[in-house]
């Protein structure tokens, strides 16, 4: 079964990114600068696709409690659970995985198809853990970050754009985006996210790592990365839900 | 000085190295030449441990560093330079440092010791004023220049190259065969030349190991090689018109 030699594989490599790495020196400068490539190069699309989810659940749940018997506040409520439980974790999660996935394995399978990490290895530099490392551990702490201004955005940011277009009243919203908060929706959140950054990085540094030929391989282990990424993280968020919310 | 015994290789079905023994000198340009597909590369990545063999030992010095495990080889590979055949630089770093790259991670050399190294390292290879360049801004003979300058950095030992003139003009090809020799000479290195460049071997061999299907057939020195009485090898060396006219002039 390749599925087995794949999980294999993948469990072998990360058993060298996490051994000894070379120089602890060197690591901080390439964290930060990881932290840059994979958070804040990552708030522009995050914000805009959170602002508009956070809109259009206001809207739709506006229009579907047209009946009378829902109280309007639900709108709020509805809205704030949405996007704290699921859109602000694993929605913006798998955005961040189309962009950081593909950016990532290109990235390595690039140096892979030209040497540059055998280069590394004969140096007598672990290159799995030199390359690796940093960006696990960067996305780990800064996605958490960009997961908590995605709540933020998303009901703010949200709720104004529903009422600015005059689709809800800012007293249905009010109300219910403040009814029954409960901090461990937020922790349940952040949580999660712990999980999917670290499956969005490793998984997509696996692909690169594994490139084999050329310029044609690095665009298709780039594809995979994505793909398995997306697909890992959404089997993650159903055992992890089934895991932390019962 | 490096030697190899017995080395065997095998991916799949296909054995590609069939018992490759020889040794390889100090302060010496040592050629392994062959036809493509022969199995020159794959016995490269053996001997840095890119590539496990199945059978055979290679020894560093007295050092057997099949036997080795990842914490020993490591300190083998700090005497260990390599040029690839690609250059294989480090794109997202300048000139600079690619080749300040390995000082950083092994030396605790400060900024203004690497600084002044790697100007002396720059001047070697005929590269002053490029430092603050990025590969993609490099022909293809300064990035081999590059890649040269990076491996000698430590001041290795041993220092291996694949194929150091493909790609490159014959005036090019020239002068980098000529900084190999004269590194060599200079820092008394192990070198590991793989070409099939007869006009490479000509120049700058001191000896020359002929594989054929995974073995080593015939060793020998540049001289040597132009009298052999060695089927396979002469189809190799004479197989160019040019190369047939210098032979019968030999005569
Ligand atoms: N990783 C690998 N997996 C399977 N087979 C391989 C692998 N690497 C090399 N080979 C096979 O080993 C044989 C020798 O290849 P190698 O690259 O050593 O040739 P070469 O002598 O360096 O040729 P060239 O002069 O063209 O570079 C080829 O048949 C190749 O298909
Ligand atoms: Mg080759």
């Amino acid at each position: 079964m390749p599925i087995f030699s794949s999980v294999g594989k993948y469990s072998i490599l990360m058993g060298r990114v996490f051994s000894r790495p070379e120089k602890f020196r060197v690591y901080p400068q390439l964290i930060i600068r990881e932290m840059d490539k994979i958070g804040l190069q990552s708030v522009g699309i995050v914000s805009l696709l959170v602002l508009f989810m956070g809109a259009v659940v206001a809207i739709q749940t506006a229009s579907n409690i047209e009946s009378g018997w829902i109280p309007r506040w639900t709108i709020g409520y509805t809205t704030r659970q949405s996007i704290i439980l699921e859109f602000s974790s694993t929605v913006v999660c798998l955005i961040i995985s189309g962009k950081v996935g593909s950016n990532i394995a290109s990235e390595i399978g690039t140096m892979r198809i030209s040497d540059q990490i055998d280069a590394l290895d004969i140096m007598g530099i672990n290159s799995a853990s030199y390359l690796i490392l940093p960006k696990i551990i960067a996305a780990v702490f800064i996605i958490p970050f960009l997961v908590l201004l995605a709540m933020f955005v998303g009901v703010a940011g949200g709720a104004s754009i529903a009422i600015l277009s005059g689709n809800v009243s800012f007293a249905d919203f009010e109300y219910g985006a403040q009814y029954d908060f409960r901090i461990w929706d937020v922790a349940y959140s952040v949580i999660k996210t712990l999980f999917f950054a670290f499956i969005m990085t490793s998984v997509s540094s696996y692909h690169g790592y594994n490139t084999h030929g050329g310029a044609l391989e690095v665009g298709q282990s780039s594809t995979r990365a994505v793909v398995y990424s997306i697909v890992i993280i959404l089997v993650a968020d159903f055992l992890l839900t089934q895991l932390l919310l019962l | 000085m490096i030697e190899l015994k017995g080395i065997e290789k095998s991916f799949g079905d296909n054995k590609v190295l069939k018992g490759v023994s020889c040794s390889f000198e100090e302060g010496k340009v040592n050629f392994i030449i062959g036809k493509s597909g022969e199995g020159k590369t794959v016995l490269n990545k053996c001997m840095v441990g890119l590539v496990e063999v199945d059978a055979g030992h290679i020894y560093y010095g007295n050092e057997d560093f099949t036997s080795m495990d990842r914490w020993e080889r490591k300190k083998v590979r700090t005497n260990i330079g390599m040029l690839f055949q690609g250059a294989a630089l480090f794109d997202s770093m300048s000139v600079e440092e690619n080749i300040q790259f390995p000082m950083k991670m092994f030396t605790s050399l400060t900024k203004g010791e690497r600084d002044k190294k790697t100007e002396e390292i720059l001047e070697q290879v005929g590269l002053q004023g490029k430092s603050k360049l990025y590969p993609s801004e490099l022909s293809g003979g300064m990035k081999k220049r590059t890649g040269l300058a990076r491996a000698i950095a430590l001041n290795p030992k041993y220092l291996f190259v694949d194929e150091p003139n493909s790609g490159l003009d014959p005036v090019t090809s020239i002068m980098i065969d000529k900084l190999v020799k004269q590194l060599t000479q200079q820092y008394n290195m192990t070198t590991v030349v793989i070409s099939h460049d007869m006009n490479s071997v000509i120049e700058i061999a001191d000896t020359i190991h002929f594989m054929s299907k995974g073995e080593f057939v015939w060793s020998g020195d540049r001289k040597s090689i132009l009298t052999a009485q060695h089927p396979l090898l002469n189809d190799f060396v004479f197989a160019s018109q040019f190369m047939k006219e210098i032979k019968d002039k030999f005569k």
